[in-house]
Parts: C-alpha cells; structure tokens; sequence
C-alpha cells in the first residue's frame, strides 16, 4: 500500500482526484518500465535515460516516495550501463506500480 | 506577494497537474503547456507573471525556450524557473539567464518561498507596477 497522506495535505485534493492521476501515473510508469526494458536490452541508454529521468521527475512530484527512489536507482544503472541492476530496479518497479495499483479504490478503467 | 498567474511548460502531464495543483492552493492561476513551443505562444498570449519550465523536452527544449524569451522585448522581463530532476543539469543551469531553480520532488513550502520570493524581487525591480495579488 502507498501512503497518500502526504499527496492529499501537499495538493489539497480529494483522494477521488488523487486516484484519478494515480491511474494516469500507472499507465505512464507501465509505459517507461517498458521503455526503459526494451531500451536496455538494445544498448541504447541514452533513451532509457530520458525515460527513467521522466519517471523520477513524476513520481517524486506525486509523492510516491518507493516508488522515486527505485526510479532514483533505476536512473542510476541506465547511466552506468548496469544491466543486471537495471533489471532488479524494473523487477522492484513494477511490484511498486502494483501497490500503487492495488491503492486505488474502486479497481476499475486500468 | 504573489502572482496573477504561472506559465508551466513541461512534457509530462503529471508534473504540469501537479505543479498547477500546487498554485491553485495559494490562489495561484496558472496556464499549462505540453512542449516549448506551445509554451512560447501562451507566453507572448497570456504574458504571466513567472515561467516554469523543463528543461528536457522533445522538439524545443527548455534551453530553445529561454533563449526565444530572452530574444523577446515583451518577454524578456519575465521571471524564468528551471524544473530539474538531475544533479548532472546543474552545472548547465548554472550558465543560464534564470530567476531560480526548482529541483523535483519539490516540497510545498519551498515552492510557494521560491516564487514568492521572486515575484517579489521582480515586482522592486519594475518598481512596483506589476500586476500582482496581495
């Protein structure tokens, strides 16, 4: 589960709002971890940078906090050519989208 | 003393959103746009009293932007913020003809200090004749 606490009191939003760019945020991150996937495996960095570089910008402003410091470490192994630690960072990424997912409440549309 | 409205210019939706989000609790307007040049026609349209904008975008790039504003009489005097998400950036914002700097995540009350504090400095340097909220 995330903690939607902080994102309710920092933006002043009801939580109905918040789930609405909650979802916005899954298709995106779904979006970037395959990006960032495929990218990878063909050596090309440079565009699994800008992609991870988008993630990290995101999540953090939403305040999904798990999910910008695996964004913070996925970022860190594109830029360092790190496959293998690319690979554990997207594994780490999608069981966060999942929790950001299962947060959501009513499950429908995504 | 705050401003009447905010240009964001930004490729994702969701720092657009929730940076607009962020403005609207201070009763800040703003107007959003999704790419540079985008940005640079709501500029010159809606003439807002700050620019935020990503220096990491697709066609015109936030460097493109500030220099097209710059270039620009009208345009020229607004008060720019560059959005970063990259320590490596910084040395390259360092070089530029910005009003400030806002590092994403960025927290509320940093925000709301950053542009308070410029819109102030600019509304002493216009010698008070800008249009601004109390």
């Amino acid at each position: 589960m995330i903690d939607k606490t902080r994102a309710l009191g920092d933006f002043g939003i009801s939580e109905d709002v918040l789930d609405e760019m909650l979802k916005e945020f899954i298709v995106q991150a779904d979006g970037f971890a395959a990006d960032i996937e495929k990218s990878a495996l063909n050596n090309d960095f440079e565009a699994a940078t800008r992609a991870a570089h988008s993630l990290k910008g995101v999540s953090g402003n939403l305040r999904l906090d798990t999910c910008y410091k695996t964004a913070v470490s996925l970022d860190a192994s594109v830029k360092a050519h790190d496959g293998p630690a690319c690979k554990r960072a997207l594994a780490e990424l999608r069981k966060n989208i999942e929790d950001i997912r299962i947060s959501i409440v009513p499950l429908r549309g995504i | 003393m705050l401003p009447n409205k905010v240009l964001i210019i930004d490729d994702e939706s969701l720092i657009r959103k929730s940076t607009a989000l962020l403005l609207k609790k201070i009763d800040v307007n703003s107007v959003v746009a999704e790419n540079g040049a985008q940005g640079l026609l709501l500029a010159a349209s809606e003439r807002p009293d700050l620019i935020f904008f990503d220096l990491k975008m697709p066609g015109l790039d936030g460097f493109e932007v500030l220099s097209r504003l710059k270039a620009d009489k009208d345009l020229a005097h607004i008060p720019v913020v560059v959005f970063t998400a990259d320590d490596f950036e910084l040395s390259s914002i360092e070089r530029l003809e910005v009003a400030g700097l806002c590092r994403k995540p960025f927290h509320p009350q940093d925000f709301f200090h950053l542009i308070s504090g410029l819109i102030t400095e600019n509304a002493k340097v216009d010698g008070g004749n800008g249009a601004l909220n109390d």
